[in-house]
């Protein structure tokens, strides 16, 4: 049963992600790393995916691009609307012409992104002639071109260069370079500063937003870093052992969050701008993938839950326009406008 | 000079680092002819109180967990002196040492790299003591019970393994470990990188629950400013095997006056939307320390850089309120 107005705004969506599942076989049975998450990325925003590790969200960026290797894996259930159509569905020759040139991604260790063997000229250069019919030279000049867009400098030197001649940041600018190259309609970037010093994810994050404006890219930044999220996203899902449990305008996320795990998160992390003495904690650790929690997945770390909780999945609701959340609390509240910042724990 | 003050606070102090050096030789050839040295630490000086935490930050490269490996001589220094509670540690021989090293311990970033897989946590956490020929049989069960519970975890856990444990319950074991011996001093190198952010609030809450109980001394070596701002009293920030600020912890956040510190401190993003900050984008990247820059090393990416910076090395000098800065700069 799905809302009409997540119908309506899905519609019209660049990527619209509706009750993915994304199963894993293994010896220890069934790993359901993707189940049931629904959301979209509109034409040009910025959204962010926030998620611990075992939330899903890499699996779910990786099921975009349909580079699930199977087995093990495999969809079961969902689809991947992209511009109308069905990726679920699509070939995988079909799925080659998209990738790189349709939706593009940003890995997080540039270094096993990158062919060390080739230079990275060439690597740019082979992903625009594969997606357009251009000469070599001119391919070369337009990964030049792309070098000097995301601010390398002497770019026509560096063309020349080999991955291993470049340091950390510079890895993931051609990295972004590359993705760019075809002027994709989404970028995904998964966790792309998490391996980088954070005066150099200054400088990425600065550039991704950068050529963005100038390239027109949706981009799907997929991170575990909420002061990432604030700074630079437009809109955030929250994803938790592998549904989506929160989705928001980051000025609502963060000044009013509606899920007790956004809100947990949010409270537990040592800031910059404030000093406390002691943290407030979540309880508890990640769920093993092999053994969820039956009912919300949250439960057994939830300071609020209920007996309800623990029996039966909560619905994502929108109880504010743009904003849905999972969780009982909003779910069973009569007008769906619980105002979650009473709440406090 | 510095390294050599220990009037603050009347606390004494525990470890100080006086002029340390560590290069790394590059060698080439089969007769490993010397063709270079990593300047990994190059003349760090620091005082450690008892009882306090004392942050050691920086980027990749800047020699922060070189320091702490020295420290503890899991790596030999190249010069310096290291005085820990009295002993000359870069003196000792290799008996004394390890008798010294009951009361300094480590505890390292990824748990799941540095516990034995092959040994139940109850033997990982036992190993020290019978090591040390401190404990064995039932009253080395009967302690690591007693490490579990002090850091959260249940008894039963000591039959486990590794891989049976999330992070951070592994991560606890780690510090159980590092705790067995009641030392005096613990190098936490990167203790939080490895784990979720859920998880992260409950180890630092523990951290300092373990400090208060046990009396712990902590030199903590972290990139992440915002879990040093919580946990710290003191923080040093090392820059390419320079210690470029020391401050307590206060003064450094309220008023940073490196510029390094400065431009470190506004990288970090805010979870907080629309929160304007002025962000001060650091050209370039960390220079090579093979051939690092000459005068300030850092003066290849400073915004205020003059020709003296080029030649002349700024000294770490004694500001107001125990602020201690290396930069010509009159910040």
């Amino acid at each position: 049963m799905r809302h009409p107005e997540l119908v309506r705004e899905q519609v019209e969506a660049l990527l619209s992600i509706r009750d993915l599942k994304t199963y894993f076989k293994t010896d220890d049975g069934v790993i359901k790393a993707v189940d049931g998450a629904s959301f979209h990325v509109r034409k040009g925003e910025i959204l962010g995916v926030v998620g611990e590790s075992g939330s899903g969200k890499s699996i779910t960026a990786m099921s975009v691009l349909r580079l699930i290797q199977s087995p093990p894996g495999y969809f079961a259930g969902g689809e991947i609307i992209f511009e109308g159509r069905d990726l679920l569905r699509k070939t995988l020759a079909e799925m080659r012409h998209i990738r790189g040139k349709d939706i593009s991604m940003v890995f997080q260790e540039p270094m096993s992104s990158l062919n060390p063997a080739y230079t990275v000229g060439f690597q740019i250069r082979e992903n625009i002639q594969l997606h357009q019919r251009v000469s070599k030279a001119e391919a070369m000049d337009r990964a030049v071109e792309s070098l000097r867009l995301v601010g390398i400098p002497s770019p026509e030197k560096r063309v020349h260069a080999y991955p291993f001649e470049m340091s950390g940041g510079m890895r993931q600018r051609v990295m972004v370079a590359m993705a760019l190259s075809c002027h994709p309609k989404l970028l995904i970037a998964d966790e792309p500063t998490t391996a980088l010093d954070v005066t150099v994810q200054a400088q990425i994050l600065d550039l991704i937003l950068a050529t963005r404006e100038k390239v027109g890219s949706a981009v799907m930044l997929i991170t575990h870093d909420l002061g990432v999220v604030a700074e630079v996203c437009e809109r955030v899902v929250v994803m938790y052992a592998g549904k989506v449990l929160e989705a928001a305008y980051v000025n609502e996320l963060f000044n009013h969050p509606a899920h007790p795990y956004t809100m947990g998160l949010l409270q537990s992390m040592p800031r910059l701008d404030e000093t406390r003495d002691r943290l407030p904690i979540i309880p508890g650790s990640i769920p093993n993938p092999a053994r969820m929690p039956s009912g919300c997945r949250f439960h057994p770390r939830c300071a609020l839950a209920e007996d309800q909780c623990a029996v039966e999945v909560p619905p994502l609701v929108s109880p504010k326009p743009g904003q849905w959340v999972s969780c009982w609390r909003v779910a069973g509240a009569t007008g769906g406008g619980a105002d979650a910042g009473n709440a406090k724990h | 000079m510095p390294g050599t003050q220990n009037t603050d606070g009347g606390r004494k102090v525990l470890l100080a680092v006086d002029r340390l050096v560590k290069y790394f030789p590059i060698t080439k050839g089969i007769l490993a002819r010397e063709v270079g040295r990593v300047h990994a630490v190059d003349n760090v000086s620091f005082d450690i109180r008892q009882g306090e935490t004392f942050a050691l930050v920086g980027e990749t490269g800047c020699g922060k967990t070189t320091t702490g490996r020295v420290i503890l001589r899991l790596i030999e220094p190249t010069s310096g002196d290291i005085n820990f509670d009295g002993h000359a540690i870069n003196r000792l021989g290799a008996a004394e040492m390890r008798a010294l090293r009951r009361e300094m311990q480590i505890v390292f970033q990824d748990p799941m790299a540095s516990l034995n897989p092959r040994l139940t946590v109850g033997d990982l956490i036992g190993e020290p003591l019978e090591v040390h020929g401190l404990a064995r049989g039932g009253a080395r069960d009967a302690r690591v019970k007693e490490l579990l519970t002090a850091v959260g975890m249940q008894p039963k856990h000591m039959f486990s393994f590794p891989r049976e444990l999330s992070g951070g319950q592994r991560q606890r074991v780690g510090i159980a470990r590092a705790l067995s011996l009641r030392p005096k001093l613990i190098v936490a190198d990167e203790p939080l990188s490895a784990l979720d952010v859920s998880i992260r609030s409950q180890i630092i809450n523990l951290l300092k629950d373990l400090q208060e109980e046990f009396h712990l001394t902590y030199l903590f070596i972290s990139h992440d400013m915002s879990v040093v701002k919580h946990i710290s009293d003191r923080v040093g920030v090392m820059y390419l095997g320079k210690m470029v600020e020391t401050a307590p912890k206060d003064l450094l956040f309220a008023h940073p006056r490196h510029p390094y510190t400065q431009a470190l401190l506004t990288a970090i993003p805010i979870p907080s939307p629309g929160a304007k900050k002025d962000r001060i984008i650091l050209e370039g990247d960390v220079p090579n320390p093979i051939n690092p820059p000459s005068g300030c090393r850092f003066h290849t990416r400073c915004r205020f850089v003059t020709e003296r910076c080029r030649r002349e090395e700024p000294l770490l000098t004694e500001r107001e309120g125990g602020h201690q800065v290396a930069c010509h700069l009159d910040t």
